[in-house]
C-alpha cells in the first residue's frame, strides 16, 4: 500500500501516464482514501499546466538577433565548403 | 548551391526534407535551423558549462552538427540529435578543464516536501487549498512569477534543463535520458525534484503571499 510520501513521486509518474497497471490502481486506490493526496495530484497537474503554458521556461534574450543570424549561418556555410 | 528560393516550399517540419535542403546548403533551411533551435542549445550549454562559456560551446556543437549530418541516420529528430550534440559538447568542455557535473548535487532535493510527512509517511503539513484555479489565475500574481522566476533561476542546473525540456520542448523521459546521457530513473529523480520544488514555491505563496527561496525575486 502506497503512503502519502510515496505519492509525491508515484503521482508524478501517474500524471506522466507512465505507470503499469498494479501501481496505476494502487495510485488511485490511495487517491480515493485520501483527501491531501487529491489535492496535491491536482495542484501539481496545476503547476505542471503553469509551468507548460507560462514563459517561466524561457529566456528569450537567447534568442538570436537576425545579425548573429546571419554571422553563424555564413560562419556554417564556409565551414561546409 | 540553392540560394533561399527553393521551387518546392520547403516543408519546416519534416525533417528529410530539412536535411536535404542544409546538405544542399540552402540559405533559408540554415536560417531556420539557428533561428529555430540556437535559443534551445544555449539554454542547454548553461545549464551545464554556465553562462560565460556556453555561447563558445553552442557555436562548436553547430559546427559538429553540420560536420556530422551526412551522417545522422534520423533515428532521432533532429533537434533531439542537435541537443544531445550540445550536451556533448558541453560535457566535454568540462572534463577538458577539469570540471564534471555531480549527479548528487543535481538531484539534491530543495523542495523540502520530505520535511512534510510524519515518519510513517503521513502529511503532517498538507499543501495548502489554493484559491488559483488555472495557470493565468496563478500567474496574474506577480509578485509570484518573480518568485517561480528565482526558484527556477537557483534550481540546480540539470533540474532546471530537465524540467525545459520536459515541460516546455515536450520531450519524453527516454529522450531527456539520450540528450543528457543519464539514467531514466535518474532523469525521474530529477523531474520529480524540480516540479516539487516549483510546487511548494506556489503553496508556500498561497499560505503566506510571500515567496519561500532564499533571496528575494528579481521584480
Amino acid at each position: 500500500m502506497l503512503n502519502c510520501k510515496d505519492m509525491t513521486t508515484e503521482a508524478q509518474s501517474y500524471i506522466d501516464d507512465e505507470l503499469g497497471l498494479w501501481k496505476r490502481i494502487q495510485v488511485r486506490l490511495h487517491l480515493f482514501i485520501c483527501k491531501y493526496c487529491t489535492r496535491y495530484v491536482q495542484q501539481l497537474k496545476l503547476t505542471i499546466a503553469t509551468l507548460q503554458q507560462s514563459d517561466l521556461l524561457e529566456d528569450d534574450s537567447l534568442n538570436p538577433t537576425e545579425s548573429e543570424i546571419d554571422d553563424l549561418v555564413a560562419r556554417l556555410k564556409q565551414n561546409d565548403k | 548551391m540553392t540560394e533561399s528560393s527553393t521551387a518546392v516550399p520547403l516543408d519546416l517540419e519534416d525533417d528529410s526534407q530539412l536535411i536535404r535542403c542544409l546538405l544542399d546548403q540552402d540559405e533559408f533551411a540554415y536560417r531556420h535551423v539557428v533561428k529555430t533551435y540556437h535559443s534551445s542549445m544555449l539554454y542547454l550549454a548553461r545549464r551545464i558549462v554556465g553562462e560565460k562559456i556556453a555561447d563558445e560551446v553552442v557555436q562548436e556543437a553547430w559546427l559538429s552538427v553540420m560536420r556530422a549530418l551526412p551522417k545522422f541516420e534520423q533515428r532521432s529528430k533532429l533537434k533531439t540529435w542537435i541537443l544531445t550534440i550540445v550536451s556533448n559538447e558541453a560535457k566535454n568542455r568540462l572534463r577538458k578543464e577539469g570540471r564534471h557535473v555531480s549527479l548528487e548535487a543535481m538531484t539534491e532535493d530543495r523542495s523540502g516536501m520530505a520535511d512534510r510527512f510524519d515518519s510513517a509517511g503521513h502529511w503532517t503539513e498538507p499543501a495548502a487549498l489554493w484559491q488559483a484555479d488555472s495557470p493565468d489565475a496563478l500567474l496574474s500574481e506577480a509578485q509570484l512569477s518573480g518568485c517561480l522566476e528565482q526558484a527556477i533561476v537557483e534550481l540546480p542546473d540539470l533540474q532546471a534543463a530537465t524540467l525545459n525540456l520536459k515541460e516546455k520542448q515536450g520531450y519524453s523521459l527516454k529522450e531527456i535520458c539520450n540528450i543528457l546521457d543519464v539514467s531514466e530513473s535518474n532523469v525521474r529523480v530529477l523531474l520529480h525534484r524540480a516540479r516539487n520544488k516549483v510546487f511548494t514555491v506556489i503553496d508556500h505563496f498561497q499560505m503566506t503571499g510571500e515567496c519561500c527561496t532564499q533571496t528575494a525575486p528579481s521584480r
